[in-house]
């Protein structure tokens, strides 16, 4: 009961704040997800394994801080350690350490130490909640002789016992703490230190008395970690990327003098560790997995965004012999700890199913993480389709069943309009179009019901090496191509047949403009000398042996144009490289002179059949995907391309350095360098975008028509006169129907 | 005499579906899922091969000694790249020399948050 009306009032307190001000409030979300992420350890049944704690931990931020100063984040057995050295540079006598905590029961807490107690290096005593310090003193008995020790302490900071490293006696301070990197003790006492000195990285394990056992030399390490093991044991983690594998586990037998793999892998996780002799766990940016030894055979055992969490990097991770699997990951910046165990019970949750296309996947990984954060009694499963495969997809909408949220690059939009539900209604509450290029929603639209949310979009567009071209339509297109005896190509292609795109996309936009045949009037263009002379320019030129290359050929004159497509703002930089500052972006040729284009990138719909509070969760979904932190974080994935909000493509532009690289297909890989001009290629893609149309295909059917026509043309299987005929008799049949 | 044509023709005939073959493959070089007929090689296939570059050495304040001087420390830093293929979005054909790679993450030799 009370856990009901906790999510009553949770969800009475979203609908209050997203129905007020939409996405566009960042604090009050932010807030919002802050309380929501330490609201108490409920989770859901989703994964193989569950949260028992979900904890924020976190050190002092104190104002007058400089930058600087060593963290250690570890755990113990039944809480979690945040060590931060406070560091002031213009006053390093008010430098100070924190030894900050968070239990398992939830219990907060700090230990602070001046700069007279501070701890050079601390670290895990494994099977404790018990932590070691590293320091140093003068010996006994001497005037300036250094020693040092390895202090264990208790929760509360008082120390329980000392260990003197004699073995470092008299050796240089300032290279001792130089070179100290991390220190652990496992279950039996022993103590593990890692240390970077000029000749590489050394392993000191020392017993529980002080005793040199081992001092081990490793070359060609680029970086180690000390891994706490199920059974208490330590492990160390090398990372040697010239060698076989990149990283392995190991542990070093000091008694029997033996070095032994554990675990040998080439992922990059954020932290790994076994659960067992033969099981490896790890995490990484998608969950918790266990795997065989190699990486291979992973296994899900906890899927961030299944529970709302988005994690940028896992400081610590460990297992007991139980099985309980607790680590700290970073989350917009926070610490946090969580503990998982695996799921007993079922926890009833409603799900609503989001189909996407394998290749734009990852882009909706942040918005599902946040709707389940702020929906725990919903759930958003992420269902993968593969576009060849959509068919079963499709069964399922028409059938009146199926996914409630659909990416429509699988089904198309306007071609499957029975099955949405209009979003107007269903968002407004959200205030989604104030932040949204004009353009957004237009690509969403058919006829004026705004049926698809769009995520993303990209431009399509010609280029021309004539400067003095300034425009063109059908007829003095093909007239300026006609005109070149001097050209090898039309545009940019690939060998093979590109007649059929000629015909069909490149001098044709779909239903209402196009070069073949006027649909409100019903008149058909085939018959005429102007689509003869397309036909002949198209064979000439578009079927290809030899691909045609864009850049060079074009400004050299031998091809008229190039076809580009403009996926993220620093491709702009690489245009600019090629084709010069005064690039003749100048637009493909419609009926009433150029335009560039506008295609989505990933676009959202909602089946219409679903009931009302499954749509109602899907347009709080949409509204998470075009806020601005939904946008913001899909904005970082590869796939992504120009943003829809008008703050975040701004970001993206601001975004680009001389570092950023880029890969376009025809072009290769290109860093900015000195090419960038964030100034200019703002002003150029706001041309690009106030200028666009929306593109226009065909409808399956008619499109159908025409490529097995024209493919048979260009293919030689049938004349001119022929392709004629049966493009007059087989249109005209299509438009009649249509009508 | 009839043998030998018999089989001439035959031989011919290979030959000429062959040929045809050949030739009608040679320009069904397009897409037959995608909208506008030609392959959009949109999608960035991550693969599971690696490469590191860009090792660099920069210092770190550690905290500072007993004279109250900072501790500098050195941390080497490599920029880890992973490979990707590109690939039609619609019917997931990888784009010939279409290899090419995305920046991943930056490895630190020391754990300094």
């Amino acid at each position: 009961m009370k856990k009901g009306i906790r999510n009553i009032l949770i969800a009475s307190m979203l609908a209050f704040v997203l129905s007020g001000c939409g996405d566009t409030d960042k604090e009050e979300a932010s807030a919002i997800q802050n309380s929501m992420s330490e609201a108490g350890p409920s989770d859901n049944s989703l994964d193989a394994y569950s949260r028992t704690v979900d904890k924020r931990l976190r050190v002092e931020e104190p104002e007058d801080a400089s930058a600087g100063g060593i963290s250690h984040i570890f755990l113990g057995n039944t809480r979690a350690f945040y060590f931060k050295k406070h560091y002031y540079e213009s006053t390093p006598e008010k430098c100070w350490d924190e030894i900050a905590y968070v239990t398992m029961e939830g219990e907060e807490g700090a230990l602070h130490f001046s700069l007279k107690e501070q701890m050079h290096v601390v670290g895990a005593v494994l099977g404790t909640d018990h932590y070691l310090c590293f320091d140093c003193a003068i010996k006994e008995g001497t005037a300036d002789t250094r020693c040092y020790l390895i202090k264990e302490c208790d929760e509360k900071g008082n120390v329980l016992r000392e260990i003197g490293l004699d073995y470092l006696d008299g050796k240089d301070m300032g290279e001792v703490l130089q070179n100290l990197l991390y220190i652990q003790m496992d279950k039996e006492g022993q103590i593990y230190l890692v240390m970077n000195t000029e000749e590489g990285v050394r392993y000191h394990i020392v017993s529980d008395e002080g005793e040199l056992l081992a001092d081990l030399l490793r070359t060609g390490v680029f970086f180690t970690r000390l891994v706490p093991l199920y059974d208490g044991r330590v492990a160390f983690w090398e990372n040697k990327p010239k060698d076989g594998k990149m990283s392995e586990l190991l542990r070093y037998n000091a008694q029997e003098g033996k070095e032994e793999i554990l675990a040998s892998f080439d992922d990059f996780y954020y932290r790994v560790t076994l659960l067992n002799e033969n099981t490896m766990i790890y995490a990484d940016r998608s969950g918790v997995y266990r795997s065989d030894l190699t990486g291979g055979s992973p296994e899900q055992l906890y899927l961030w965004r299944n529970h709302g969490i988005t994690v940028s990097d896992v400081y610590a991770l460990q297992a007991d012999d139980s099985e309980r699997i607790s680590l700290i990951y970073e989350s917009a910046g926070e610490m946090n700890y969580l503990c998982l165990e695996p799921t007993t019970q079922q926890v009833e949750i409603r799900t609503i199913t989001l189909a996407v296309s394998s290749h734009n996947e990852q882009v909706y990984q942040a918005p599902v993480a946040e709707f389940n954060k702020r929906y725990p009694s919903w759930h958003i499963e992420l269902k993968n389709y593969d576009y060849v495969d959509r068919t079963v997809l499709l069964t399922e909408l028409n059938a009146g069943k199926g996914p409630v949220l659909i990416d429509t690059f699988l089904t198309g939009l306007e071609e499957m309009e029975v099955l949405w539900e209009p979003l107007e209604g269903l968002t407004e509450q959200y205030h989604i179009a104030d932040e949204l290029l004009p353009c957004a929603l237009e690509l969403g639209k058919i006829d004026d019901s705004w049926c698809g949310a769009v995520m993303d979009f990209r431009i399509r567009t010609l280029v021309t090496g004539d400067p003095q071209i300034k425009d063109w339509d059908y007829d003095t297109f093909l007239q300026q191509v006609d005109n070149r005896p001097e050209l090898e190509a039309i545009f940019n292609c690939d060998s093979g047949d590109y007649g059929t795109y000629f015909i069909t996309n490149f001098i044709s936009h779909g239903m209402e403009d196009n070069f073949l045949f006027d649909a409100d009037e019903g008149t058909i263009n085939f018959d005429s000398d102007e689509f003869r002379k397309a036909l002949e320019l198209a064979k000439k030129y578009c079927v290809r042996k030899e691909p045609v290359s864009p850049g060079a050929s074009m400004l050299e004159g031998k091809v008229l144009c190039n076809e580009l497509t403009i996926y993220r703002p620093e491709e702009l930089a690489l245009y600019r490289s090629c084709y010069g500052e005064d690039a003749n972006y100048i637009g493909y040729p419609t009926r009433d002179g150029a335009a560039h284009f506008l295609e989505a990138g990933s676009t959202l719909a909602v089946r219409k059949t679903a009931d009302r509070d499954e749509k109602e969760m899907a347009a709080a979904f949409i509204a998470i995907c075009l806020s601005y932190e939904g946008q913001s974080a899909a904005a970082d994935d590869v796939n992504f391309h120009l943003s829809v909000r008008k703050d975040v493509l701004a970001e993206q532009i601001a975004a680009v350095n001389k570092d950023t690289e880029v890969f376009v297909a025809g072009f290769g890989q290109f860093k900015v360098g000195d090419d960038l001009n964030r100034e200019a290629d703002e002003k150029l893609l706001q041309e690009l975008i106030d200028g666009a149309k929306v593109r226009r295909y065909f409808p399956v059917e008619l499109r159908n028509i025409l490529f097995e026509e024209l493919e048979m043309y260009f293919n030689e299987t049938i004349t001119e006169d022929m392709v004629i005929e049966h493009l007059k008799s087989r249109v005209a049949i299509y438009l009649q129907e249509r009508e | 005499m009839k043998r030998t044509i018999s089989k001439t023709m035959i031989a011919l005939g290979f030959a000429i579906v062959i040929f045809m073959s050949h030739s009608t493959s040679a320009l069904a070089a397009l897409c037959s899922k995608a909208p506008d007929g030609i392959h959009l090689y949109d999608r960035h296939d991550r693969i599971d091969s690696y490469y590191t570059t860009n090792e660099m050495a920069h210092l770190y304040v550690h905290g500072v000694d007993m004279d109250n001087k900072p501790i500098l420390r050195v941390c080497i830093s490599a920029d880890v790249y992973q490979y990707c293929l590109a690939r039609c979005i619609y019917c997931n054909l990888e784009q010939p020399n279409g290899l090419h790679d995305h920046y991943l993450t930056t490895n630190h030799s020391v754990d300094h948050k």
